[in-house]
């Protein structure tokens, strides 16, 4: 069973004749410079998905035009047309060729957003060829460029690039990782084509750690987000997949039905790779509905040839190498239960030619010493900026500090010489109180009482003449009125 | 001097004594109790307390008696008799363990007869 999966530089495609017939117009009307340009290298991407051959055309004539007008950059953006052309014709080689003339052409410029595309391209392209190592290093070095600009999107799907390497290395949990993180960016930044095509692929992962109602959740809000947006190449995707995770969960029946909207939405399209994989899903199904019939029912073998078959054809038309491994394993199989052994023979042969492609462990080792420099690289930067932001904490809050404890210092300060003066006057004015408390007990009321006590003594005495009675009477109520008053005063001052 | 005079004359009128010694300063009367000191019976059962006092006032008496051996303080009893109507005064004086009570100039008849029962 084949499981699609999504790539940036076709998804974007819009095969429909409509689309190309709009370009033309336009550019008939265009003035001879870089907008005809570029025009011919949207009627070339347009072209790549069902001709390339038409697209290597156009690819060519930008090219060509490009170079009459002598614009460098659009030279080099032709050049990545012809690859992306080229790739699609399944022609990796000459694919690779192309871009790495772009970027020649780029680096002399330092242009490095478009660099940075192509590197990303490339990148693509060694994924699809099983070279992983090669995949993983486009891959970085277009991160290194998008890390210092501010295109998340850009940035997003590379990593998503860097989570297909790992997830055909089978690294399953670093896929799943970067996978996520990819998500987050993606929904962080709403951008929805992008978030359905990296769930689609995130759902892959799912599907091999046989998680298959959690794949089925992450494939239908896809196909549900691409049905919205009418991005019909991405829909038919979703739809192969989602019958490769029925498929996988036994529910055949299910299955077929979505392998058959899929193959009726590519046939529509004119998506031959889309058809030729669908075919082959839909061969491989019959034969496992052959096999639960318990070889009962011929017209499901008979079905299942019959598909694969159509797959095989396709894939040889197109110059379609990478599925065919599986279809002829599929026929090998149906050939033998319907005991033709030849053409099983036949097929097995054409099976174990193709197989000797992948060769994962090597690839394997350079990815981990690529991830674990670039890991190193990062947690530099990311201490280095740590270290700057905390600094900045430090010294803001040291001034903040500072500020603070100096205000506070100067209330303190401030109040305390009040409660000081406050103090110092109210002990001055005590002082006072209580000096004068001293001076009338003692020296006011000293003599007074003195009188007092005289004029008692006196008036003990006998009285020889009345007059000096009444005299004495006279000093004494005298001196206690004076006493009345000192005693008043002293209390009345009170602490 | 005057109050020297009423005390002793009060007392000598009101009280049951049979000796009065005035003396003008708390220096002195020290002395007279220091000079004393062998003789049990000459030493005052009771001691009328100026605070108002030339050099050593009344409190400079008290930590100086203070400093007598138990048997001599055993013997007086200390009242401050004085002008002052200052709290920090009567206070001062009541805290003293050796004075007994605050008596308010002038000393009169009255008063020494509300002490009486207490002496």
């Amino acid at each position: 069973m084949l499981t699609l999966f999504q790539m940036m530089v076709f998804s974007q495609t819009n095969p429909q004749t409509k689309y190309i017939d709009s370009l033309n117009n336009l550019f008939k009307k265009s003035p001879k410079d870089s907008s005809r340009v570029i025009l011919l290298e949207k009627i070339s991407l347009a072209y790549a998905n069902h001709d390339p051959a038409k697209g290597l055309e156009y690819a060519d004539k930008a090219y060509k035009l490009a170079t009459d007008l002598n614009l460098k950059n659009r030279q080099a953006a032709a050049m990545a047309m012809m690859a992306v052309n080229h790739l699609a014709a399944s022609n990796a080689e000459k694919g690779i060729e192309y871009n790495k003339k772009a970027i020649e052409i780029y680096k002399t410029l330092n242009n490095k957003k478009s660099l940075a595309a192509v590197y990303s391209n490339l990148s693509q392209i060694y994924l699809r060829q099983g070279n992983y190592d090669a995949a993983l290093e486009y891959s970085f070095s277009a991160l290194t460029v998008y890390d210092q600009s501010k295109e998340y999107r850009n940035k997003g799907i590379v990593l998503e690039n860097i989570a297909n390497i790992h997830y055909e290395l089978k690294n399953l949990k670093k896929a799943k990782t970067y996978y996520m993180q990819v998500l987050e960016i993606f929904k962080s930044y709403g951008l929805k084509t992008d978030l359905a095509r990296c769930m689609g692929n995130m759902s892959r992962v799912e599907m091999d750690i046989e998680n298959y109602p959690k794949a089925l959740e992450y494939l239908k809000k896809a196909l549900e987000i691409n049905q919205e947006l009418g991005n019909k190449n991405s829909e038919l995707i979703n739809l192969t997949n989602i019958g490769n995770v029925y498929s996988k969960q036994k529910q055949n029946k299910k299955a077929l039905t979505y392998m058959k909207r899929s193959l009726e939405m590519s046939e529509k399209l004119n998506m031959k790779n889309s058809i030729a994989v669908n075919r082959g899903n839909i061969g491989s199904i019959y034969l496992e509905l052959y096999k639960e019939s318990d070889q009962s029912d011929l017209t499901l073998l008979q079905n299942a040839i019959k598909n694969t078959e159509e797959a095989i054809r396709i894939c040889d038309s197109i110059g379609f190498i990478a599925p065919k491994m599986e279809f002829s394993q599929i026929l090998t199989e149906a050939y033998s239960l319907q005991r033709d052994y030849k053409k099983a023979f036949e097929a097995l042969q054409e099976k174990t030619d193709l197989s000797d492609s992948l060769k994962t462990v090597e690839a394997n080792q350079k990815l981990s010493i690529l991830e674990t420099e670039r890991a190193k690289s990062l947690k530099e930067k990311d201490l280095v900026i740590k270290n700057k932001e905390l600094e900045i904490i430090r010294l803001k809050s040291e001034k903040k500090t500072l500020f603070y404890s100096l205000i506070i210092s100067i209330l303190v300060i401030t109040f305390a010489f009040v409660i000081r003066s406050f103090l110092q006057k109210q002990k001055k004015h005590n002082q006072i109180l209580s000096e004068i408390k001293q001076i009338q007990s003692h020296d006011i009321r000293g003599p007074i009482a003195s009188i007092l006590g005289l004029t008692a003594l006196l008036k003990e005495r006998p009285a020889e003449d009345l007059s000096k009675n009444k005299l004495l009477e006279g000093i004494e109520e005298l001196a206690l009125k004076l006493d009345e008053i000192v005693i008043k005063i002293t209390k009345n001052s009170s602490l | 001097m005057f109050d020297r005079l009423i005390a002793s004359e009060v007392v000598k009128n009101h009280m049951p004594v049979n000796t009065i010694i005035a003396l003008e300063s708390a220096e002195e009367g020290l002395e007279y109790i220091f000079s004393s000191m062998d003789n049990p019976s000459a030493i005052p059962d009771i001691i009328l307390l100026d605070i108002k006092m030339p050099k050593v006032d009344g409190f400079e008496f008290l930590e100086r008696f203070e400093k007598f051996p138990p048997s001599v303080k055993v013997l007086s009893t200390i009242y401050m008799l004085s002008s002052s109507i200052d709290p920090y005064d009567i206070n001062k004086a009541l805290k003293s363990k050796y004075v007994h009570d605050f008596i308010e100039k002038p000393l009169t008849k009255e008063k020494i007869e509300k002490l009486l029962p207490k002496l």
